[in-house]
């Protein structure tokens, strides 16, 4: 067959072929290897060849309580996910709405907010550790309404970090809501208000429902992030103190790195996969629903 | 023409970025001048014949010794032709990506940092080779180098299996620093048993406002569990029993040890749950605490005015002892040289690990910022916390209970991810959420299973 004929025939194919092969390198071989190692004994530092076989022994071990830490961290992840995600989420709506207000200079106002985008999650991790001494920086503003808080206790810590995570995750919201709000259509505004609809009437039954892909959408990708974040937590507290903070990244990393368990990490970080995955689909689920409805 | 204007810019950036990256590269190193005693010359005319023209790669962590040891290599590179390039790595994760590179095929280092407590756990994994013969040949290893120099007890942090396995660029032991004017003030001494250093934390916090007691590292990960383990030894308990290589924390010993540090640390300031070594040390530098009972390096600092609101306000005293009787450890950085560097390398990487930690450079590295591991070092030094130190070292070198804790346990292959399940189980008992017996079971349980081969 020519080539042209070839290519003719199978054009579908080629075009998904570069995507289809990023996929298989990039994540089903780490995801079929991270099985594999997850049924050794492989103690991280030593050569491939002297990891043990061991079966469904790790997985034994993460359902069996042989992880007491196990519970305690799905639990905080858990926690961590969906307030961060949805104070983020509320917070970046209520500045994209007040951007979508300003008429002029609203570039150098959106600069302003994108800055927590683009510091390092781990120098931002930092600032926030200090800013949350206890004679820091955020005491020193609650000092004003007569507040002063051990930040760094088992009672305060998480709320010190979800706080701090907000801070680097918010501009995320602002910036697709924001381009989401502007990409809306004119005439139902025009006509509600000419029908005399309130500001918060508006936003309830037109801004809403019509951004709710873009919210849906901006919301599942952040919920991952978050899964997924490491570098603030670990930095400001590093699962501490006691395991207040020990959210499932840094707990797989301190299983896999620090104890050098790597096949009980893969397990783990299989698990925390699973989530993941499960959190995903309910949220896909919606965001379907949401454009079959619409 | 603005597309072309565009393209030329770009093109010049492009140009000047490589330029700059290739004078980086090359730029021959300026010459010092330096003369140098006759021994010294020969010896390096003699590294300049057999190893002139090689490059010896060193992998270093981010630390005072390392910006120290680096203002030693542009003579020794002018002397011998032999090119140095020092990769530093942030110190918390150096031991992963150290892991990481050793678990491949090509370890890309000629020199490599290595510690204390990772010692025993490379010389097992064949990470580091010893360096016995190569500090046994008069050749490579001149004698005003001066391996006898180096404190006793240092010694035993780069010892493994009686092998020797780095030479020594920084050095550590625990160190109690107190506020003489405080001390002073309200008639204290410095506490010389654990039951006193109880009790003036106690006081410090409960009488004096805006004092706390006691600053020490508490937080989770290695650093709960490097605070915690003296106590343990001094109060006559133990990590490891060496007889059945089982681990010993349910020990009575052991349980009221960590009893009394999560009760010590009542007495520290707010949030020391979750203090690591920095907020500890920052914290007394700037007066907030009485005391504070951590590594001997912190020692710099708290005599800097320029960090600290303290300098010259205090006192320095060994660690005190505990029932069973005084304990503190040794903690050292070396030097060490990777199994895979042999031959000619091998040698030609330690004539660089000599010139940098010799005596006859010892002048240099210290004022560039080093930490003295010598004795002649600490014999020379008018600061007021050196000569504490030595008489410290000289006490943990004579202390069985010092050298159990370093041997036994430190000298364990598992340490490291042992300590990191220690330190977990510590955290919880510093919350509430167990009891010191609860969590010492625990630390029985799994470090066991990790001795059994995990």
């Amino acid at each position: 067959m020519a080539l042209s004929e070839f290519v003719r025939k199978n054009y579908p194919i080629l075009l998904i072929l570069p995507a289809l092969l990023t996929v298989l390198v990039l994540v089903i071989y780490p995801l079929v290897t991270s099985l594999r190692i997850s049924t050794y004994n492989w103690i991280f530092g030593t050569r491939w060849e002297t990891a043990r076989y061991v079966g469904l022994n790790n997985y034994r071990w993460l359902f069996g309580g042989g992880d007491y830490f196990l519970g305690t961290s799905i639990w905080v992840t858990l926690v961590y996910v969906s307030c961060t995600v949805l104070l983020s989420l509320i917070l970046g709506m209520g500045i994209a709405l007040l951007l979508n207000r300003i008429t002029r200079y609203s570039s150098i106002f959106m600069s302003a907010f994108i800055i927590p985008l683009v510091t390092m999650p781990a120098v931002a991790g930092l600032a926030w550790r200090l800013y949350f001494t206890y004679d820091g920086f955020v005491n020193y503003l609650l000092s004003f309404i007569g507040l002063k808080i051990n930040w760094y206790s088992v009672n305060y810590a998480l709320l010190a970090m979800v706080i701090a995570t907000i801070w680097v995750s918010t501009p995320f919201f602002v910036l697709v809501l924001y381009a989401g709000l502007t990409s809306l259509p004119r005439e139902p505004y025009e006509a509600a208000k000419i029908d005399g609809a309130s500001r918060w009437l508006i936003f309830k039954d037109i801004t809403l429902p019509l951004m709710k892909p873009v919210i849906l959408t901006a919301t599942i990708i952040q919920t991952i992030d978050m899964f997924r974040m490491f570098d603030v937590p670990y930095i400001m507290f590093g699962g501490g103190p006691g395991s207040s903070t020990e959210i499932l990244s840094i707990h797989i990393s301190r299983v896999a790195f620090s104890m050098r368990y790597l096949g009980r990490g893969s397990c783990l970080s299989l698990l925390l996969i699973a989530i993941v995955l499960a959190v995903t689909v309910l949220l896909i689920r919606s965001l379907v629903r949401t454009r079959r409805g619409g | 023409m603005r597309k072309s204007i565009a393209i030329a810019i770009s093109v010049i950036i492009v140009i000047a970025i490589i330029a700059g990256a290739i004078a980086y590269i090359y730029t021959p190193t300026k010459p010092t001048g330096k003369v140098y005693p006759e021994e010294v010359k020969e010896w390096l005319n003699m590294v300049k014949k057999k190893y002139g023209g090689r490059t010896i790669n060193i992998a270093a962590v981010s630390h005072p010794s390392t910006s120290a040891f680096t203002k030693l290599i542009p003579e020794f590179e002018e002397a011998t032709d032999i090119r140095v390039n020092t990769v530093v790595y942030e110190e918390t994760k150096y031991f992963d990506k150290i892991l990481l590179i050793a678990s491949g095929e090509v370890v890309p280092y000629d020199i490599m940092f290595g510690c204390t407590e990772i010692r025993g756990s490379f010389a097992e994994e064949g990470i580091f080779s010893p360096i016995d013969d190569l500090l046994e040949n008069t050749e490579l290893t001149p004698s005003w180098y001066d391996w006898d120099d180096f404190v006793d007890a240092y010694k035993m942090g780069v010892t493994y299996k009686n092998h020797i396995y780095g030479t020594l660029v920084h050095g550590e032991t625990n160190l109690l620093a107190y506020r003489k004017d405080l001390f002073e003030e309200y008639g204290k001494e410095p506490p010389t048993t654990y039951d006193e250093l109880l009790e003036t934390a106690k006081f410090f916090k409960e009488e004096v406002p805006g004092v706390a007691g006691i600053s020490i590292r508490a937080k989770k990960d290695w650093e709960a569990q490097w605070a915690w383990i003296p106590f343990c030894y001094g109060y006559g308990g133990e990590f490891l029993d060496v007889e059945t290589m089982t681990p010993n924390f349910s020990s009575p010993e052991s349980i009221a040890s960590l009893k009394y540090f999560v009760n010590l640390l009542k007495y520290g300031p707010v949030g020391i749950e979750s203090f690591s070594f920095e907020e500890a040390w920052t914290n007394f530098r700037m007066g907030k605490s009485a005391m504070l009972l951590e590594a001997s390096c912190a020692a710099v600092d708290i005599e800097n005015p320029e960090k600290s609101v303290v300098a010259g306000k205090v006192g320095y005293a060994p660690m005190p002892s505990g029932p069973a009787g005084s304990v503190a450890g040794v903690w050292n950085w070396f030097l060490a040289i990777p199994s895979s560097v042999t031959g000619k390398q091998r040698e030609a990487a330690w004539c660089v690990m000599v010139w940098l930690t010799s005596k006859y450079t010892q002048d240099d590295y210290l004022k560039y910022g080093g930490i003295i591991t010598r004795r002649s070092g600490f014999e020379k030094s008018k600061t007021p916390y050196d000569a504490v130190i030595l008489k410290s070292l000289d006490e943990v070198a004579n202390s069985s209970l010092s050298h159990k804790m370093m041997e036994e346990w430190y000298g364990l292959p598992i340490n490291l991810a042992a300590g990191s399940v220690i330190s977990l189980y510590v955290a919880e008992v510093e919350t509430g959420a167990l009891t010191a017996e609860e969590a010492c079971a625990r630390m029985d349980e799994e470090v066991g299973e990790m001795l059994g081969g995990g």
